[in-house]
C-alpha cells in the first residue's frame, strides 16, 4: 500500500511546509525501489546507481513544481533518472581507473535459462545490450511503466519502443540461451 | 538481432506479462487481429513466461539497506538549501556589480588607443620576463605556485587517472596515507561534506601532489591537490583566505593549512567554489 495515497489528476499542489516534505519524502519512499534497479541495470555498479538514485531524489525535492500532472509522477521520475544517467556517462567519460585494465575485467556470465536467473545475472545480462536497447528493456522488466508510458520517459516514438523492445528481447534470448 | 519486424508481433511483444496492458485498444485489437496465428501465439506463450521470470528475478534485487535513510536526507538538505546562504547570495551580487561596472567603463578605456597600447606592450614583456621566469623557477627545487597551478590545470583539462575509485572517505584517506601522499588534516566543513569519487598520487617535478576528486551534487567533479608548501617557492600563507579566480577556463582555489597547500581546480563557478571554500 503506498505510503501516500495517489492523488486525483485535477488535485491540486500540496500545501507548503511539512505537509509538503512529508507529501515528497513518501514520494520517494514508493518509487526509490525501482528506481533504483533501472539506475542499475543502466550503470551496472551498485554504488553508481545509489548516486543516480539520490540525484533523482535531491532533483524531485527541488524541482517537483515542475511535475504539472501528478498522475505522470512515476514517468516524471524515471526520465529525470535516465537524463542523469546521460549526464554522469557524460561527465564521467573523462575519468578513467587504473583498474580498468583488460586483465581485471569480471568474466562474461555464463549463458543461463530465464527460468533460473537470478537478481544479478538478470542485471548483468541486461547490463550486455547496447545502452538504448537496455533503456526500454529494463523499463519493461520492471513491469512499472507501460510502453506508452516508456515512450514518454525516454522521449521516443511509440513505435520506435515497440521495435527497440523486439530487437532487445532476440538480443537478450542470445545471450540467456545461446543454443535457441 | 532479426531485422525483420512486423507490427502486430511488435505489438504483442510490448505488453507487460503481467496482463497489465490487456485493456489497452492496440494491444487488444493485435490480439484479434493475430488469434488464428497459432505459430506466433506459441513463441508468445513462451516469451511471456520468460519475461515473466527475468522480470520477477529483476525486481527481486534489493537496494542497499541504507538506501531509503540516504535519499531521504539528501531530499532534506536539498529543501535547506533551496533559500541560497546570504554570503554566496552577495558574492553573486558583488559579481554582477563588479561585471556592469567594467561594461560602464569599456567606452571610455576604449578611446584611450595609445594607452592600451602601451599597456599591451608592457603586458607582452611582462609575460616574456614571467616565461623566462618560469623556465628559470623550473630548474629549482622549489615550484613557484603558477607553475603548479598551470600544470594541474593541464591535468584537469587532459582528464585525471585515479588509482582508487571509492566513495569512502576513509578509505582514500588510508590509501593516501599508504601511499605516503600528501594530505591536509582539514578541508573547509563543505568542502569536506562533499562526496567522493576516488584518488591518486601525482609526481610533479619531484614533488608529491596528491588528488581527491570530490562530486557536488549535480555529479559534477572537483578536483583537490595537495602538496607540501615546502615545495612551493611561493605558497600561499596560512594566514591568508583561500583565494579563488579563474585560469585556463577553469576556477581555481588555492590555499595553505599547517605545511599543507591545496589547490581545488573545478568547472563550476567562481561563486559556487567561493561558497565551498568560506
Amino acid at each position: 500500500m503506498p505510503l501516500v495515497p495517489e492523488p486525483a489528476p485535477d488535485a491540486p499542489a500540496p500545501a507548503a511546509g511539512a505537509a509538503l516534505d512529508a507529501w515528497l519524502e513518501g514520494v520517494i519512499r514508493e518509487h526509490y525501489r525501482p528506481l533504483y534497479l533501472y539506475a542499475l541495470t543502466l550503470c551496472g555498479q551498485e554504488a553508481d546507481a545509489a548516486d543516480l538514485t539520490q540525484q533523482t531524489a535531491v532533483i524531485f525535492a527541488r524541482k517537483w513544481s515542475e511535475v504539472r500532472d501528478l498522475t505522470k509522477i512515476k514517468s516524471w521520475l524515471f526520465s529525470i533518472l535516465y537524463r542523469e544517467f546521460l549526464n554522469l556517462r557524460r561527465r564521467t567519460a573523462r575519468i578513467t581507473s587504473l583498474d580498468e585494465h583488460p586483465e581485471h575485467e569480471p568474466e562474461p556470465h555464463p549463458p543461463q535459462q530465464a527460468q533460473t536467473l537470478d537478481g544479478r545475472a538478470a542485471v548483468a545480462a541486461l547490463h550486455t545490450l547496447e545502452e538504448p536497447f537496455r533503456a526500454v528493456l529494463s523499463l519493461y522488466y520492471l513491469e512499472d511503466l507501460s510502453y506508452r508510458e516508456i515512450a514518454d520517459t525516454l522521449e521516443l516514438p511509440i513505435g520506435t519502443v515497440m521495435s527497440r523492445l523486439s530487437r532487445a528481447k532476440d538480443a537478450l534470448r542470445l545471450i540467456l540461451c545461446p543454443a535457441t | 538481432m532479426n531485422d525483420e519486424h512486423d507490427p502486430i508481433r511488435d505489438q504483442l511483444r510490448a505488453a507487460r506479462p503481467s496482463g497489465q496492458d490487456d485493456a489497452d485498444p492496440d494491444v487488444r485489437a493485435a490480439r484479434e487481429a493475430s488469434a488464428a496465428d497459432a505459430e506466433l501465439q506459441e513463441m508468445l506463450r513462451r516469451e511471456r513466461e520468460a519475461d515473466a521470470a527475468i522480470g520477477r528475478a529483476l525486481r527481486s534485487v534489493e537496494p542497499p539497506a541504507d538506501l531509503e535513510a540516504r535519499l531521504l536526507t539528501a531530499m532534506r538538505a536539498a529543501r535547506a538549501q533551496i533559500t541560497p546562504p546570504p554570503d554566496l547570495e552577495a558574492q553573486v551580487i558583488e559579481a554582477v556589480r563588479t561585471n556592469r561596472d567594467r561594461e560602464t567603463l569599456a567606452p571610455e578605456v576604449a578611446s584611450h588607443w595609445s594607452r592600451r597600447q602601451w599597456f599591451g606592450a608592457a603586458a607582452a614583456a611582462i609575460a616574456a620576463v614571467c616565461a623566462g621566469g618560469a623556465l628559470w623557477w623550473q630548474r629549482q627545487s622549489r615550484m613557484p605556485m603558477a607553475f603548479l597551478t598551470a600544470r594541474l590545470t593541464t591535468i584537469a583539462s587532459e582528464g585525471v587517472t585515479l588509482s582508487l575509485m571509492s566513495m569512502d572517505k576513509q578509505a582514500i584517506a588510508a590509501w593516501l596515507r599508504t601511499a605516503g601522499a600528501p594530505r591536509s588534516a582539514h578541508l573547509f566543513p563543505k568542502l569536506d561534506a562533499l562526496g567522493r569519487k576516488g584518488c591518486h598520487l601525482y609526481d610533479i617535478d619531484g614533488h608529491p601532489v596528491s588528488l581527491e576528486c570530490l562530486v557536488l551534487a549535480n555529479m559534477s567533479v572537483v578536483h583537490c591537490f595537495t602538496t607540501p608548501s615546502s615545495g612551493l617557492r611561493d605558497a600561499p600563507p596560512t594566514s591568508r583566505p583561500a583565494s579563488v579566480r579563474t585560469e585556463d577556463g577553469f576556477t581555481v582555489a588555492s590555499w595553505s593549512h599547517a605545511d599543507q597547500t591545496i589547490v581545488l581546480v573545478s568547472e563550476e563557478s567562481a561563486a559556487i567554489v567561493q561558497a565551498l571554500v568560506s
